[in-house]
């Protein structure tokens, strides 16, 4: 047993219950200083994540290659990025409590464990651990309606979701004997191994995740949980627990299931396209940048199943540098909206931006950066994405998938171009307080990341590449 | 080397002209106005050399590999017949709206950092060889298009333009893109975008029709073809005059030239003679709709907004015969059929730009471009005056103009049209005939009302009586460009020439035969338009008559008050009567609104009449809706919201409600498996 390899996850849950101890001893304030130390935790993990081994370990229930060192890598920068982006909007709206960074640390190993399951039980366990701890952050403003509402909404849809999962999971477990990834990948490569009642797990598994990535018709929590969650629990929702229920969905489809492409492949199409189509159509109505950024984040759950449905190590490559510019151009986006705040109030309509071009220039030029970004523009990142996905989408013949892609990102320019023509056109309202430095330095890195993406594009291409690599042996 | 192994000095040199457009963006937005506008017009004048160069010596080489763009393809830029042909245009006109705007002192700074990049965007749909960068450029055009429609930002009409106009442009990318997919030839693991290989594989059967709707659709649009033409008079409205000049006079021109590229060159001769119906019909009704709204509308610009959906619509019908006359194996016909379109491009390029011009330079002397409050503007902006009298010679189509020669040729081909197809198609080409006729006789009307209301008479506000002329740079862009829009005119054979190259590349056939440089004919040998003689020969009736006139006519002239109809003598203030009493344009385009206009754009007036005693004007409200509007657009706006309401619902659904939704889908997801395992 070569526990080493799980020494990421290890040495970030002791350093939670320390930080855990350390903020309930603490008779003062501890919210800062616990944040500091989560994002110092991160670090560290990123540090062993980068110089850890590869290999199988605790009897082949846990798994580290370069796919979950690549997953696990950009979790832990999309953590770190919402604890940033959490310290001026907790503190000002008061929730400076010590709980908030620990629960995202919880989370964050859920989610690692989840990049390096290969085990459909460790795959549980990291989901649970995950799903537990962001029911708690969804309604961390207790006494807020909306938000007590959107975190009660998410524990009872996200329960009937991890139901279906298990299910599934008991199913395939009937059907095949074993949990294990790799003895499972072994037994179904023989047809005759392959029974309905498998099959019918399959189903169940894919819907779970689904849910999980918000992808239609599974959607249904996405617009009302972000909208009602504290904005940087929805910063945090919309990244990094899709990139690890992604990579979760992504590692189970292409490794266990790998030889049943044909069988879950249709259902992976369906659900990408009605993903694309609500994503880019319901978006057009909404006044709330908020919804909008949940249908936004709905939408490009559904170019990133493209890549999926491809089912072949460069749609998986696609998938991976897909998730890496969304989570960048998403958190850029939400740092801008935790900046939307007047006279202390927090706003959250797209018409409260009118004339930001005029009294913030700096914050609406990120704005824009990430709205031409989402809506697929070159040079930014989200071009770039998008060409990977549907380049690869094009190479296994998924043509529909590709036109449908296309289709949808230009009726989604719309209403993104829209947030830019209120910016910059619009009548000026009044300016907003002036930004934090926290939300300054989050957006000018994700604004710099996804505007210089298209010049060194070569070092996440090729980690993708790698990592995609793996799954197909 | 020899020409045909490197891509040649032209196209090296337009495409750094391409190159320089976009960074000429960034110097602007630097802050060095004046210097972009001045770099602009200076490029596109070496641009316009380049082309000219091309077009006289140049042969048409092997693309040039630009290595931006995506991996391992990048972008690949050539330079041909039809392309360079169109090029020429947007480069005389992109040279004419920069000196334009270096002219307005303060007003057009805010449009410096983006005309050069719309220009540049224009110039790579053209020299694009491959199917991503004629995107690329397409939608690049789009996006700087619709930040200068949005210059005049503060006023609410100027934004909902701006938002139909992007809606418009999101509609005709989605429509292009897919477009261009279907023609890219499937072949896993290899797709190669470039023209060279799509043109090796042409498209049939249903892919073609579906390439031939979606690019009727997604370029058609942005030409401003029926019925999807709503967005093209309130944008134009909406944007400053050197803008709209560039929109109107060479935007439209390279969305046709997307039509062009795609339907003549990409999709291969092979296709059936009915593909040119649909470019037929849809021309022929915009043409009628376009001048009888061009009748009725009270905004200068919109009226020649209105006018563009005219022109382009008889380009189209042009378009479409040279299609159809293709297929059915009639190249001469096609010839001039396409060289009658290309004509008329260039004619109408040149012509519309000066009239935006004109536009831009009468709101800048009078302050307005309402028809209702202009009037009288030849005494006091004598130069606008006269180049728009040009412009309107060519919008009426007068001989020896060029909208003639061009609108001719278009007649001759159409009118020769009916020895293609079967009866249904011959049928379909008599009425379009008819309705050009119609449409042209509408654009008379059109032009003079626009300078009989607009120019002449009096003027009908005391802003309006102290117009000013606008600066020697606009001057010079306007009379520069009507020299070009006389010699068009005069030498129709020569812009004939210029588009051989593009004429044998679409038809097969050049005009080689059938126009020199003094005579333009249908046919080999028959009697044709010979546009130097007639203009010679109205040159010396014209002389001759001011030369009876000078002898025969008493010495002076005087200046009395207008005869006021019987009323009594006019108060003090207003020693020549009232100029509100004059013949206006929405009197002018009555009789045509009651004939036409009840019928076609449910057109109304309301005459709001005061009673006597009262001392307040009376007042004629004219209102007209557009068909394509109410028809159209309005119902998918409606479908749209409809949908987006219909998506949202689910949101708000009960708990147990979407518990039994996921259930069901569940179920349904089940079944699809099980479906897909029987098959």
């Amino acid at each position: 047993m070569n526990w080493t390899l799980a020494l990421p996850e290890v040495v970030l849950a002791c350093w939670g219950m320390i930080i855990l101890i350390a903020g309930v001893l603490q008779k003062r304030d501890s919210f800062l200083i616990c944040s500091m130390g989560t994002i110092g935790g991160f670090l560290i993990a990123a540090v062993l994540v980068i110089s850890g081994g590869s290999g199988l370990g605790f009897h082949g229930q846990f798994t580290s290659d370069s796919f979950s060192s690549f997953v696990k890598l950009l979790v832990l920068a999309a953590s770190s990025l919402a604890v940033a982006g959490s310290l001026d909007y907790n503190a000002h709206n008061n929730l400076r409590r010590f709980e908030f960074p620990v629960l995202i640390l919880f989370a964050t190993i859920g989610m690692m464990l989840m990049a390096s399951a290969s085990n459909l039980m460790t795959l549980y366990v990291g989901l649970e651990l995950q799903s537990l701890s962001i029911y708690v952050l969804a309604a961390f403003a207790r006494d807020e309606l909306r938000s007590s509402e959107a975190g009660l909404k998410y524990f009872v849809l996200g329960s009937l979701a991890s139901g279906l999962l298990l299910y599934g999971i008991s199913l395939v477990y009937g059907f095949s004997g074993s949990m294990d990834f790799t003895k499972l990948a072994a037994s179904l490569n023989d047809p005759v191994n392959v029974s309905p009642g498998l099959v019918v797990g399959i189903v169940f598994i894919v819907v779970g995740l689904a849910f999980k990535v918000s992808a239609v018709p599974f959607h249904m929590w996405t617009p009302d949980v972000y909208e009602g969650a504290p904005t940087p629990v929805t910063l945090f929702m919309g990244t990094a627990p899709k990139v690890a229920a992604m990579a979760l969905l992504v590692r189970a489809m292409a490794t266990p299931f790998g030889h049943l492409l044909a069988q879950w492949q249709q259902l992976i199409v369906l659900v990408s396209i009605a993903s694309m189509l609500l994503g880019s159509l319901a978006a057009i109505g909404q006044i709330s940048i908020k919804r909008l950024m949940a249908y936004s984040s709905i939408g490009h759950m559904g170019y990133v199943l493209i890549g999926l449905a491809a089912g072949t190590p460069v749609g998986i490559r696609g998938v991976l540098i897909y998730l890496v510019t969304y989570v960048f151009m998403n958190a850029g986006t939400f740092a801008c909206i935790i900046a939307m705040r007047r006279r202390g109030v927090m706003l959250e309509k797209i018409s409260d931006l009118g004339g930001l071009g005029k009294t913030d220039p700096i914050m609406a030029m990120w704005l824009a950066v990430f709205m031409f970004s989402m809506a697929g523009i070159p040079p930014f990142s989200g071009f770039w994405g998008k060409w990977f996905i549907f380049t690869a989408a094009v190479d296994s013949g998924l043509w529909t998938l590709a036109v449908i892609g296309v289709l949808t990102s230009v009726i989604g320019a719309f209403y993104y171009i829209r947030v830019i023509k209120v910016m910059y056109f619009d009548a000026p309202e009044e300016a907003f307080d002036p930004r934090p430095p926290s939300l300054s330095v989050l957006a000018g890195v994700s604004g710099l990341f996804t505007t210089l993406f298209f010049v060194f594009p070569a070092p996440i291409v090729g980690a993708a590449e790698a990592a995609a690599k793996v799954l197909f042996g | 080397m020899s020409p045909d192994a490197s891509p040649g000095f032209w196209l090296t040199g337009l495409a750094i002209v391409a190159g320089v457009l976009f960074v000429l963006g960034l110097l602007a937005a630097a802050g060095r106005v004046r210097a972009a506008y001045w770099a602009t017009l200076a490029v596109c004048a070496a641009g316009a050399v380049l082309d000219l160069g091309f077009l006289a010596a140049g042969h048409a080489g092997p693309p040039l590999s630009v290595p931006i763009g995506l991996p391992g393809a990048g972008i690949q830029l050539a330079l041909d017949g039809i392309s360079a042909f169109f090029l020429l245009l947007l480069m005389l006109i992109g040279a004419a709206a920069a000196a334009t705007a270096l002219d307005d002192h303060g007003h057009y700074n805010s449009t410096a950092a983006l005309l050069p990049v719309f220009i540049g965007a224009m110039t790579l749909s053209l020299l694009a060889a491959d199917a991503f960068s004629l995107v690329l450029g397409f939608e690049a055009m789009s996006l700087a298009s619709f930040g200068l429609v949005l210059t005049n930002h503060t006023d609410p009409p100027v934004r909902s333009a701006a938002l139909l106009y992007l809606g418009m442009a999101a509609l005709g990318a989605a429509c292009l893109i897919p477009a261009m997919a279907l023609l890219v030839h499937l072949e896993p693991g290899a797709v190669d975008l470039s023209f060279a290989a799509i043109r090796e594989h042409p498209p049939q059967g249903w892919r073609a029709i579906a390439i031939l709707v979606l690019v009727l659709i997604g370029a058609g649009s942005k030409a401003g073809l029926a019925p999807l033409h709503v967005w093209l008079p309130p944008a134009h409205a909406a944007a400053p005059s050197h803008v709209s000049a560039l929109m109107s006079g060479a935007m439209t021109k390279v969305a046709l030239y997307v039509i062009v590229r795609m339907l003549f060159d990409l999709c291969g001769p092979a296709q059936p003679i009915w593909w040119g119906v649909p470019l037929m019909a849809l021309g022929a009704m915009g043409a009628v709709l376009g001048a009888l709204r061009a009748n009725i509308e009270g905004d200068i610009t919109a009226v020649r907004a209105c006018s563009t959906v005219e022109n382009i619509g008889l380009i189209a019908v042009g378009l479409g015969l040279a299609l159809a006359a293709r297929s059915a194996d009639l190249p001469a016909l096609a010839a001039l059929a396409m060289g009658g379109a290309l004509l008329h491009v260039m004619a109408h390029g040149l012509f519309k730009s000066l009239l935006f011009l004109g536009a831009g330079a009468a709101l800048h002397g009078a302050g307005t471009r309402a028809l209702e409050r202009l009037g009288g503007l030849i005494h006091r902006m004598p130069v606008t005056t006269g180049c728009m009298l040009v412009g309107a010679a060519c919008l009426a189509a007068l001989p020896p103009t060029s909208g003639f020669a061009s609108e001719w040729t278009l007649f001759q081909a159409v009118l020769a049209g009916p020895r293609i197809g079967g009866v249904a198609l011959q049928t379909l080409i008599c009425v379009v005939a008819l309705l050009m006729a119609l449409a042209a006789a509408l654009a008379a009307a059109a032009a003079v009302r626009l300078i009989g209301v607009g120019f002449l008479g009096r003027p009908r506000t005391p802003r309006t009586a102290a117009a000013h002329e606008v600066g020697y740079a606009a001057q010079l862009a306007m009379l520069a460009m009507a020299l070009l829009c006389l010699l068009a005119g005069l030498f129709p054979g020569a812009v004939l020439a210029a588009a051989a190259a593009g004429l044998k590349q679409t038809v097969g056939l050049t005009m080689a035969g059938r126009s020199s440089l003094l005579l333009v004919t249908p046919q080999a040998g028959s009697p044709g338009y010979a546009a130097p003689a007639i203009a010679a020969l109205l040159g010396l009736a014209l002389a001759g008559v001011v030369w009876v006139v000078r002898r025969r006519a008493t010495g002076g002239s005087r200046r009395g008050p207008a005869w006021d109809c019987g009323f009594g003598p006019p108060p003090a203030w207003l020693p020549f009567g009232d100029p509100i009493t004059q013949y206006g344009g929405a009197s002018f385009g009555q009789p045509l609104r009651r004939a036409l206009g009840v019928a076609l754009l449910g057109a109304f007036e309301l005459v709001d009449m005061p009673e006597p005693g009262q001392t307040r004007a009376a007042r004629l409200i004219v209102r007209s809706k557009d068909p394509a509007s109410a028809l159209l657009f309005k119902p998918v706006a409606r479908w749209r919201d409809a949908l987006s309401g219909y998506a949202d619902h689910l949101q708000f659904l009960t708990i147990r409600r979407t518990l039994s939704v996921i259930f069901g889908v569940v179920v349904l997801f089940l079944l699809a498996v099980v479906l897909l395992e029987q098959l």
